[in-house]
């Protein structure tokens, strides 16, 4: 009797053991040609299909994974899922879903990823707060738990924390950072990677958006990398992306009508399979064209396609003309210093303006600047 | 990555440019870009009184308020039209309410402005500060702190002194370094006791232990400006006079008359000789204890100078000095013509003319041995462009403990030829370029290299504003110079052991203003350190260094500022190793090294209390890995306390 427990024991021993090294060397292939963290980030199919050049642009709900200040920019209440086979290895899933809502004046959001394979599967759980300090710089931190589990090994936790920023420089260019695992934790004696994403993203008009982003892993060297998004409709986008290390080309589109966008990117990398991701985001709060002004920590919140757009700085609030001094004056598209310079003389001869229209007969501003404007200035403090 | 004869010829072509830097950030430019060519050692409240003097604000005129970091012409005219509004100011942070002075710009120049009104009758006591710092490199069991305490006073609105004791870190007594002095000062005698330090011409003849050679901003303090006597309270504990030093003004002439007792730390060597005087200067074990104050220097000197206006000037300064030992230095070939003996004396003669446009300056000094160091140096102004040639020539056999010349190698005035040429263009009111290339040569071989090295520097910085709130600042930099290979065992003489070493520099940076309190920068740096042997046979190698960081800086309140920084780098080896300057307490100069794979943050905090205290605080983290095989890690902490009473 005892001698059959022993030798059950002693199967089950090796079965084990043979697992371990069947993971074992699953996992070091993946380590050898593609460093797993590194390729997996947990975001939506938007940013995949830009390679991941995301950090600047981040205005959806996945921003918590990517850069948690961009929680200010999504729109409110929101709820975006993405799932992901990676590499066309059928063993591997990958999937998250991340929603983001307002609390006081903050925004918060939570998020779950989840990464499984036979034997190996990882769960983490995310929460975030941003903060839009006066329009001008975003901010936030979101915390990660992290949950390991090995078949027959039993599970190990760990926290990690990280930072975002996003700073508007002007009405179309925008800088974004955000480090990860500022704490240095570890999944037991492994420790997880620390990274620091810093970049820019230029709109260049109200189709086009370029990004760009450095990406920097402890014990990988630092990666360039390339999104553009272009809308040709309101409710399409089309998007693609590179990046240099490990080189990689991706590309992808969306759809949005009422208030659910559907995307989809692929990724294909020099060794290993193409990668296809799908996300989904539905946005629960109705459709508000209006500005508010009363409330100056409301997101705007717009149609779906705005989703992408992402609007100005997150808030917009009507610039008076009649009491804008040129720092105010010069943040509306088209106006500059001169022309701001030139509205102010305008005023001082003339008078206050009566109607917006008249800002057409100040020197500089023709009817396409003001075509430009006209929804983002007043007259007086009344809401349009 | 860039080879010699197409540089010369594109730097050739592109060096008749010069441009002075929009005020608005050229004194704000210029601290870090002079400070990060410093080493760690250096003293930044030393360098940061070469720079910016204190300014009385209600004495200063608007030339004094512009040399102010930050400071814009815009605002030194409202300054002083608010100065006249409310009479005389009482407190510095009465220039809060003036529009245009925002929290971070107070913020940079509160250190060197005061408010002081010329009272009827002197108090006994004014100018009274503390400074207080304790570090700890949580590393060292063993008497981990480091200390620095510091006191200065005004007596009788005449007198200046001050106290200092410092200990480093390992060392038991917290004076393990002391110093003190007493200055005077009226209308035509000047006069200082204790510890000092001498500044005249050009550096050759006489200067203190710190100055500035070359940085980015290519023509800017070139041209030494000598303040003559000064307090000595440096923590360069071999540095520095002790005894008495006076100067006397009579017209157009200043008489200058001074000696020195000082003891310093020297190695000893055999029968009554001293190896050499030390560069470790830590009193920790019984070793160092004989090297301590080993040495007695005793020394005198006069000094003659005669200037007319502000344009032009002549000195003549002469001094001796002797050791009570004699200094050996072995024997070695590469000492052939090293200092050996136990006196020197040193005869200099520096001149300077300048104009609005033209400035030429100089100094020629001659040493016991027969040796002799030159250097002159023309600088031409013009509304948008600024340019400055500069040619050394230190010879082999020129010695001088107490000189800091312009050079490749900071603060050595010997065995140096080279030509410098700096520019600085103002192409429009957003864009600034900034560029120099300085080609050296040695007379003879140095401590590390077995044939005399020659190598050339270039640099080339690019400033541009987007808008109000976006800088961008590109850097490029490409210095050669030959190095050893790594030989252990084997005395170096051979052609195969020299290693020419290029060390090129590439930086992007982005200034970001979001607010009046809040300031955001992020950097990228790349380096590449190309290394090939003279003879070309064993290959080329080359080693690279990353190096990306993100800083914020902010100050919600008058009272309090926080500035914190993410840094990632990943070096191939040490030698690509990359620096960074960091912001620090008041009065420290951090030049970070950061080498192999990893990441390090620090956090800086200050709190500003009424009644003339103020609280500064940082912490300091680092990991980094080594060659797969250790990983370092780094923790530092250091508080420091001020305060000041006027």
């Amino acid at each position: 009797m005892l001698v059959n427990n022993f030798l059950i024991l002693k199967k089950q021993f090796f079965n084990h053991l043979h697992a371990a090294v069947r993971l074992v060397v699953l996992l070091s292939s993946l380590l050898l040609a593609f460093p797993l963290s590194a390729q997996l980030e947990p975001g939506g199919a938007r940013a995949e299909a830009m390679s991941g050049a995301y950090v600047a642009l981040a205005n959806t709900a996945d921003a918590l994974f990517v850069n948690p200040a961009g929680l200010t920019r999504a729109p409110a209440n929101s709820i975006t899922l993405f799932y992901q086979r990676p590499f066309g290895l059928t063993d591997l899933n990958y999937g998250a879903l991340s929603g983001n809502f307002s609390i006081l004046s903050l925004q918060a959001g939570f998020g779950a990823v989840s990464l499984t394979s036979p034997l190996f599967s990882e769960q983490t759980f995310v929460g975030a707060l941003a903060h839009n300090f006066r329009n001008r710089l975003h901010y936030g931190i979101a915390a990660s738990f992290w949950r390991t589990s090995i078949q027959g090994y039993g599970s190990s936790g760990s926290l990690s924390l990280d930072l975002g920023l996003l700073f508007p420089v002007s009405h179309d260019i925008t800088f974004g950072m955000s480090a990860h695992n500022l704490n240095r934790a570890s999944r037991g004696s492994d420790p997880l990677p620390q990274r620091i994403n810093s970049g820019f993203s230029f709109k260049t008009s109200q189709r086009l958006i370029l990004n760009f982003e450095i990406h920097k892993e402890t014990k990988f060297d630092p990666e360039m990398r390339y999104g553009v998004e272009l809308l040709p409709f309101k409710a399409l986008a089309i998007r693609a992306g590179t990046a240099n290390n490990p080189r990689r080309f991706s590309a992808g589109f969306g759809f949005s009508f009422k208030n659910v966008n559907i995307d989809y990117a692929f990724l294909t990398h020099n060794e290993l399979g193409v990668t296809h991701k799908f996300s989904l985001t539905f946005s629960f709060k109705k459709r508000i064209l209006q500005i508010e002004k009363s409330d100056p920590f409301k997101p705007e919140t717009d149609a779906p396609h705005q989703l992408y757009l992402g609007g100005k700085h997150g808030i917009l609030v009507p610039i008076n003309i009649n009491t804008a001094w040129v720092d105010q004056l010069t943040e509306l598209p088209g106006i500059g210093k001169r022309s701001a310079e030139y509205i102010i003389a305008y005023r001082k001869q003339h008078g206050s303006f009566v109607n917006k229209a008249d800002l057409q007969n100040v020197k500089t501003i023709g009817s396409a600047v003001y075509e430009k404007i006209e929804l983002l200035i007043t007259i007086n403090d009344k809401p349009e | 990555m860039f080879t010699r004869k197409p540089l010369s010829a594109f730097l050739v072509a592109v060096s008749f440019i010069f441009v002075p830097l929009s005020t608005r950030t050229f004194a704000q430019a210029s601290r870090e870009n002079l400070m990060e060519e410093q080493a760690e050692s250096s003293e930044q409240s030393v360098l940061m009184d070469r720079l910016f003097k204190a300014v009385n604000l209600n004495a200063a005129k608007k030339q004094d308020l512009l040399e102010l970091p930050g400071i814009t012409r815009d605002l030194a005219e409202k300054i002083i039209a608010y100065r006249v509004k409310i009479g005389f100011y009482k407190d510095p942070e009465q220039l809060l309410a003036i529009d245009g002075v925002t929290d971070l710009i107070f913020g940079d120049i509160v250190e060197f402005i005061y408010a002081k009104q010329m009272p009827e009758v002197q108090p006994v006591l004014s100018k009274f500060s503390l400074r207080t710092r304790i570090s700890n490199k949580v590393k060292f069991r063993a008497e981990p702190l480091k200390t620095y305490n510091r006191m200065r006073f005004q007596l009788l609105g005449l007198v200046d002194g001050g106290f200092l004791a410092e200990k480093d870190v390992g060392e038991k007594r917290f004076d393990d370094l002391r110093l003190f002095y007493l200055e005077f000062k009226k209308q035509k005698l000047h006069g200082i006791v204790g510890n000092y330090l001498l500044e005249f011409g050009q550096g050759l003849g006489m200067w203190g232990p710190y100055g500035f050679s070359k940085s980015a901003e290519a023509t800017f303090a070139l041209r030494k400006k000598g303040k003559g006597i000064g307090k000595y309270q440096s923590v360069d504990e071999n540095a520095g006079l002790f005894g008495g030093a006076f100067a006397y003004r009579l017209s157009h002439f200043s008489l200058y008359a001074f000696s020195s007792r000082n003891q310093l730390d020297a190695t000893p060597g055999t029968d009554d000789s001293v190896e050499g005087i030390s560069t470790n200067t830590v009193h920790i074990d019984s070793a160092d204890f004989e090297r301590k104050n080993n040495l007695t220097e005793t020394l005198l000197g006069a000094r003659v100078e005669l200037s007319r206006n502000q344009t032009f000037k002549l000195g003549i300064t002469a001094h001796t000095y002797a050791f009570d030992k004699v200094i050996a230095n072995s024997n070695l070939e590469r000492n052939r013509f090293n200092f050996r003996g136990a006196n020197n004396h040193i005869f200099a003669s520096d001149w300077s003319y300048t104009r609005e446009d033209f400035r030429i300056f100089g100094e020629i000094a001659r040493s016991k041995s027969g040796g002799l160091a030159f250097i002159n140096g023309v600088s031409f102004k013009q509304k948008r462009v600024k340019m400055a040639f500069l040619y050394r020539d230190y010879s082999r056999d020129f010695h001088n403990l107490h000189g800091f010349g312009f050079g490749d190698s900071n603060g050595a005035t010997r065995n140096e030829r080279g030509y410098y040429s700096g520019l600085a263009i103002q192409l429009s009111d957003d864009t600034t370029i900034k560029s120099y290339f300085d080609i050296f040569s040695s007379h003879w071989r140095s401590f590390s290299e077995p044939l005399p090295p020659s190598g050339d520097d270039f640099s080339l910085q690019i400033e541009h504003f987007f808008n109000r709130n976006l800088q961008l600042t590109a850097r490029l930099k490409s210095k050669l110079k030959p190095d050893l290979a790594i030989n252990p065992g084997q005395p170096p003489h051979d052609n195969k052991d020299i290693i020419q070493k290029r060390r090129s520099l590439l930086r992007i940076q982005f200034d970001m203003r979001v607010s009046n309190q809040v300031k955001l920068r992020s950097r990228v740096e790349k380096i590449y350190l190309h290394s090939s042997d003279l003879t070309g046979s064993s290959g080329h190698k080359q080693e690279e260094g990353f190096l990306i960081y993100q800083d914020l800086k902010c100050r919600p309140t008058k009272w309090f500022q926080l500035t914190g920084r993410i840094t990632f780098f990943k070096t191939d080896s040490f030698g690509s190793r990359v620096f960074q300057f960091e912001n620090d307490l008041p009065g420290v100069l951090t030049n970070r090294m950061l080498y192999g794979d990893g990441a390090h943050f620090y956090l800086l905090a200050t709190c500003r209390f009424p009644f003339g205290l103020a609280f500064h605080t940082k912490y300091s983290e680092s990991v980094s890995r080594q060659k797969q095989i250790s990983t370092q890690r780094n923790k530092k902490m250091s508080v420091q306390i001020d305060f000041k009473l006027e």
